[in-house]
C-alpha cells in the first residue's frame, strides 16, 4: 500500500517535471516579445516624437476644413470628479469643439451638481446617427458654456453612453475620456495632427499616466509629481511601460488592439459604420478598436489605428488593493471578452497581422498568460516543497524571472527619460527605479492573480463594472487619510504589511540561498 | 524535458542561467545608469539653457531694435552647441509672432554661419528624422541657398509624408515662386494627402503674399485642371483654393462647375465646386446650382442646397460687393 503511494507520488513528481518545459517556453515567448517591443521602441520612439512636430496647425483653424471634434464624457456616479473633470474639458484649446457629457443614470448628486455648477436647462437636442441606447430621459445645455451638452439617460453602461453622445455629436471626430481623467490643454491639436498627415486614420489614443500625486489648480495640472502611497507608484511605473514600450511596439508593427478607455479620439463616422460601442462589455474601449480593425479588413478598406506618445491624459488610480483588485478583473474580462467576440479572427489569414500575430498573442499571452502563470507559480511551490527549497535551477529562474521584468520597466524610465522627461526631478527618477524593481517582487504575483480570478469571473458570467472609491482629482494627497475603525477597514493596512515584509525579505533570502549553492554546495 | 530535449547535462543548464543572470544584472545596472546620467545631462542641459536664454533674449531685443550688431550673435554662440540651440529656439519662437522688417532680421539670426551649417549637414544625413529637424529648421530661414532648396526639392520625393512635407512647408518659404509652385504640386498630387495638410501649405503659401498674382491663379488652374490629378485630389484643391480665398480663381471656378467634361461631373468635385461657388458669394452662379438641388447623389445635394440658401437669398450680398 505504501509502496503504490511512494509510486503514485513519485509519478506525480515526474509529471510535475516533465511540465517544466511549458513554462520555460511560455517564459520564453512572453519575454522574448516584450524585449523586442522594448527595443522597437526604444528606436522608434524618438522617431514618433519628430514626426508628430512636424505639422503646427496653424491655417487649418483659419478654415473650416479642419477636423471638428466632439467630446463624450460618460458618467456614473461621478459626483467627486464630475465638476473639474468637465470645466477642464471646456478649457482645452481647440476651435469649435463641444462638450457631451452623459450621466449614465447616477445614483449620486452628479447630475445636481453638473446643474448647479453649470446652470443647465432643459433643451431638446437633435440625434444625428441611431446606434443603439437606453432611453433618453432629459437633455440640457449650459447657461454658462455655449458648447456644452448634458444627456441624463437611463442607466445602460458607459458603451451605452457613448453610443448615446455619439448620437449627439454632428462632428467629424469624437474624443472619448473618462469622467476621473484630465487632458492636457492642447491635446486636441496634438491629437489632430495624426489625422491631418494620415488620411486612413480611424482611431488614435494618447498616453495616459498617473495623476495621483500631481498639484491641480484650475482644472490643469500645474505640478507634476510622483504619488505618495505606494500603489500609485506602482502603477505609476506600470502605466510607463504599458503605454511607452507596449502600445509605442505594436503601433510600429501596425497592430494596435487597445486604445485606452480614459482618452481615445476616434472618426465618427467609421465608428458608426463599425456599429458603435458593444453595450454590454466591460471592456467596451477594446472591443471597440478590435471591431474596427475587423471592420475595415472585412471590407478591405485601407485604414490606419495610430498610438500618439505626447498628447497625455492623466488619470486617478486605484490607491488601495481592493479598489485595485476590481479595476484589473475588470481589465481582463474585458480583455477577454473582445477576443472572445472576435474569434473568428484568431489565425485568420484574412485578417492579416491581426489574425496572424496579434490576436494570438493576445489570446496565448495576455488571455490565457495568467492561467499559465499562476500553474508556474504552484509548479515551483511543488519542486520546492518536493525537491528542497535549495534546488537552484529553481532559484536561478526565478531570479532570471524577476531581474527580466525589473530590466523590462527600468528600459521604460529610459524611454521616458530620452523623449518625454515628465517626472522632472533625479529623485522622481530614482523613486521610480526602485519602484521598477519592487513591482517585480509579489505586486507582479498578487497581479497575475487578479487577471486570473477575472478569468474566471468572465467564465462564471460576471458582467458588473464593481466599484471603486473615487478621491477627486483635486485632493491634497494627505488630507483625506482616514483611521480606521472597523476590521474590514485594516485589511488593506494588513495586506500592505505582509506585502512589504515579503518585499524586504525576498531578496536576502535568495542571495543566501544562491550563495550557499554557489559556495557551499 | 525540454533540457533532454536540447541535449544539455543540468549543469550546463545551470552554468547557462547563472550567465543569463549575471548579464540581466549587469545590463539592468547599466540601463538604470544611463537612465540616471540621461536625467543628469537633461538637467544640467536644462539649466544651461534657461541661463542662455535669460542672457540672449535681451540681446536679440536689443539687435532687433538696431542697436546691436548681427555679428555679436557669431561671436557669442562660437562652436557651442547649447548656445547655438538657445539663439535658435528664440528666433523661431519670436518669429512665429512678428512680421515685416523684424522677421526678416530674425531670420538673417538663423542664417548665422554655424546654425545654417548645423542645419545643411542635417539634411545630408542618412536619418528621415534628422533631415525633418533641418527641414524644420529651413522653414523658418530666408530659403536662397541653391544648394538648400536643390536638397528640399529632392526630399519632396521622398516616400516618408511626413519628411515630404517639412521639405514642401520649407520650400514654401522660398522667394521663388516656382520652388513654392513645385512644392503645392508636388503635395497636391501626392497620394494620401489629406486636406487639412494641404490646406496648411496653402496658408503657408499664401501667408507672406497677401494679394496673389495672376502668375498664381494660372498655376493653380493648370494644377487643377491636370488629366492625371486624382478625382479627390482635385477636390481637395477646389476646397484649398476657395478655402484661402483665392479670389482670382472665381471665374475658373465657376466654368468648371458649368463645364461638362467628366472630370468635373465626380461628386466630391461637384461638391466642392457647388461649396467654392458659396463661400465665393459667386452669385452668377446661382442658376448652374439650381440644376444640382435634386441631383442624384447626397453629398452634392447637400452642397447645392446650402449654396442656394446663400446666394438666392439676399442679391446684394455678392462677392464684388462684400470685397468693395
Amino acid at each position: 500500500m505504501l509502496e503504490q503511494a511512494i509510486s503514485h507520488i513519485q509519478q506525480f513528481i515526474n509529471l510535475i517535471d516533465s511540465l517544466g518545459w511549458v513554462f520555460i517556453l511560455y517564459f520564453l515567448i512572453v519575454n522574448g516579445t516584450y524585449l523586442s517591443l522594448v527595443v522597437v521602441s526604444l528606436f522608434y520612439i524618438r522617431k514618433h516624437q519628430k514626426y508628430y512636430s512636424v505639422f503646427e496647425p496653424e491655417g487649418v483653424f483659419q478654415s473650416d476644413l479642419y477636423k471638428t471634434i466632439s467630446i463624450i464624457s460618460p458618467a456614473y456616479n461621478e459626483e467627486v470628479n464630475i465638476i473639474n473633470s468637465v470645466e477642464a474639458l471646456l478649457q482645452l484649446q481647440y476651435r469649435g469643439f463641444e462638450v457631451v457629457v452623459v450621466n449614465d443614470g447616477s445614483t449620486d448628486s452628479t447630475l445636481e451638481k453638473l446643474k448647479d455648477h453649470f446652470r443647465l436647462y432643459e433643451s431638446e437636442i437633435e440625434l444625428h446617427s441611431d446606434l443603439p441606447h437606453e432611453e433618453i430621459v432629459k437633455s440640457y445645455r449650459s447657461n454658462r458654456y455655449d458648447n456644452l451638452i448634458v444627456i441624463d439617460k437611463v442607466n445602460g453602461g458607459k458603451g451605452d453612453a457613448l453610443n448615446c453622445g455619439i448620437n449627439a455629436s454632428a462632428n467629424d471626430l469624437f474624443c472619448s475620456i473618462d469622467a476621473d481623467s484630465l487632458l492636457e490643454q492642447d491635446v486636441l491639436q496634438q491629437m489632430l495632427q495624426a489625422f491631418v498627415l494620415d488620411d486612413r486614420l480611424v482611431a488614435a489614443g494618447g498616453i495616459v499616466r498617473v495623476a495621483n500625486g500631481c498639484e491641480i489648480a484650475d482644472y490643469q495640472i500645474k505640478k507634476i509629481g510622483i504619488p505618495k502611497r505606494f500603489l500609485a507608484r506602482i502603477q505609476t511605473v506600470e502605466y510607463l511601460r504599458s503605454f511607452l514600450f507596449g502600445r509605442i511596439g505594436w503601433d510600429y508593427f501596425k497592430s494596435l488592439i487597445i486604445i485606452s478607455g480614459a482618452f481615445g479620439i476616434f472618426d465618427r463616422n467609421a465608428v458608426i459604420r463599425a456599429g458603435g460601442y458593444a453595450r454590454d462589455s466591460v471592456g467596451e474601449d477594446m472591443e471597440l478598436v478590435v471591431r474596427l480593425h475587423r471592420f475595415f479588413r472585412e471590407q478591405d478598406e485601407e485604414y490606419r489605428i495610430r498610438f500618439l506618445p505626447e498628447p497625455v491624459c492623466w488619470t486617478e488610480v486605484p490607491e488601495n488593493w481592493n479598489d485595485l483588485a476590481t479595476q484589473r478583473n475588470r481589465w481582463q474580462r474585458g480583455l477577454v471578452d473582445s477576443i472572445w467576440r472576435h474569434k473568428a479572427m484568431f489565425f485568420n489569414k484574412k485578417y492579416g497581422r491581426m489574425g496572424l500575430t496579434t490576436i494570438p498573442y493576445f489570446t496565448l499571452v495576455e488571455l490565457v498568460g495568467p492561467v499559465i502563470e499562476m500553474m508556474g507559480y504552484i509548479y515551483f511551490i511543488f519542486v520546492i516543497i518536493f525537491m528542497g527549497i535549495f534546488e537552484p535551477f529553481v532559484l536561478l529562474f526565478i531570479t532570471v524571472a524577476i531581474l527580466l521584468g525589473f530590466l523590462l520597466s527600468v528600459s521604460s524610465l529610459i524611454c521616458e527619460e530620452a523623449t518625454f522627461r515628465r517626472y522632472g526631478s533625479l529623485k522622481n527618477t530614482l523613486i521610480l527605479t526602485l519602484y521598477a524593481s519592487l513591482e517585480n517582487l509579489g505586486y507582479r504575483q498578487i497581479h497575475a492573480w487578479w487577471r486570473f480570478v477575472g478569468l474566471i469571473d468572465y467564465i462564471r458570467g460576471k458582467k458588473s463594472w464593481g466599484k471603486i472609491k473615487r478621491l477627486g482629482l483635486d485632493r491634497n494627497s494627505t488630507s483625506e487619510r482616514s483611521i480606521p475603525n472597523s476590521i474590514s477597514e485594516y485589511m488593506p493596512k494588513i495586506r500592505s504589511s505582509i506585502y512589504w515584509g515579503i518585499v524586504f525579505l525576498m531578496p536576502p533570502a535568495v542571495i543566501y540561498i544562491l550563495f550557499n549553492f554557489l559556495y557551499f554546495s | 524535458m525540454l533540457l533532454t530535449i536540447v541535449n544539455l547535462e543540468m549543469e550546463a543548464a545551470m552554468q547557462l542561467l547563472i550567465a543569463v543572470t549575471a548579464l540581466l544584472t549587469v545590463a539592468t545596472l547599466l540601463l538604470f545608469t544611463v537612465t540616471i546620467l540621461l536625467r543628469l545631462k537633461h538637467n544640467w542641459e536644462d539649466n544651461k539653457m534657461r541661463e542662455y536664454k535669460d542672457q540672449y533674449l535681451p540681446i536679440i531685443f536689443e539687435y532687433l531694435e538696431g542697436n546691436v550688431e548681427l555679428s555679436v550673435f557669431q561671436n557669442l554662440i562660437g562652436s557651442n552647441e547649447l548656445k547655438s540651440r538657445a539663439i535658435e529656439e528664440i528666433a523661431v519662437k519670436l518669429i512665429k509672432n512678428v512680421e515685416g522688417e523684424e522677421a526678416e532680421k530674425l531670420k538673417r539670426v538663423l542664417m548665422l554661419d554655424s546654425l545654417f551649417n548645423y542645419h545643411l549637414k542635417q539634411l545630408k544625413s542618412d536619418s528621415d528624422v534628422i533631415k525633418i529637424e533641418g527641414c524644420n529648421y529651413f522653414r523658418f530661414t530666408k530659403l536662397a541657398d541653391s544648394q538648400v532648396i536643390k536638397m528640399l526639392q529632392e526630399l519632396l520625393e521622398s516616400r516618408n509624408t511626413y519628411l515630404a512635407f517639412s521639405a514642401a512647408s520649407a520650400l514654401i518659404g522660398s522667394e521663388s515662386l516656382s520652388d513654392r509652385m513645385q512644392a503645392i504640386e508636388y503635395m497636391a498630387k501626392r497620394n494620401g494627402m489629406t486636406k487639412m495638410a494641404l490646406l496648411e501649405l496653402f496658408y503657408r503659401f499664401r501667408r507672406d503674399n497677401k494679394s496673389h498674382t495672376e502668375e498664381e491663379a494660372a498655376f493653380l488652374e493648370k494644377l487643377i485642371t491636370d488629366e492625371n490629378l486624382a478625382s479627390k485630389s482635385r477636390a481637395q484643391l477646389i476646397q484649398c483654393v476657395s478655402e484661402s480665398n483665392y479670389y482670382l480663381m472665381i471665374k475658373p471656378l465657376q466654368n468648371w462647375l458649368e463645364s461638362s467634361a467628366d472630370r468635373w461631373k465626380e461628386s466630391e468635385v461637384l461638391a466642392a465646386l457647388i461649396d467654392a461657388q458659396r463661400i465665393f458669394l459667386n452669385s452668377e452662379s446661382t442658376e448652374s446650382i439650381k440644376k444640382y438641388l435634386d441631383y442624384p447623389d447626397k453629398k452634392v445635394r447637400k452642397a447645392a442646397l446650402e449654396a442656394h440658401l446663400v446666394l438666392d437669398q439676399d442679391q446684394q450680398f455678392t462677392f464684388e460687393k462684400a470685397i468693395a
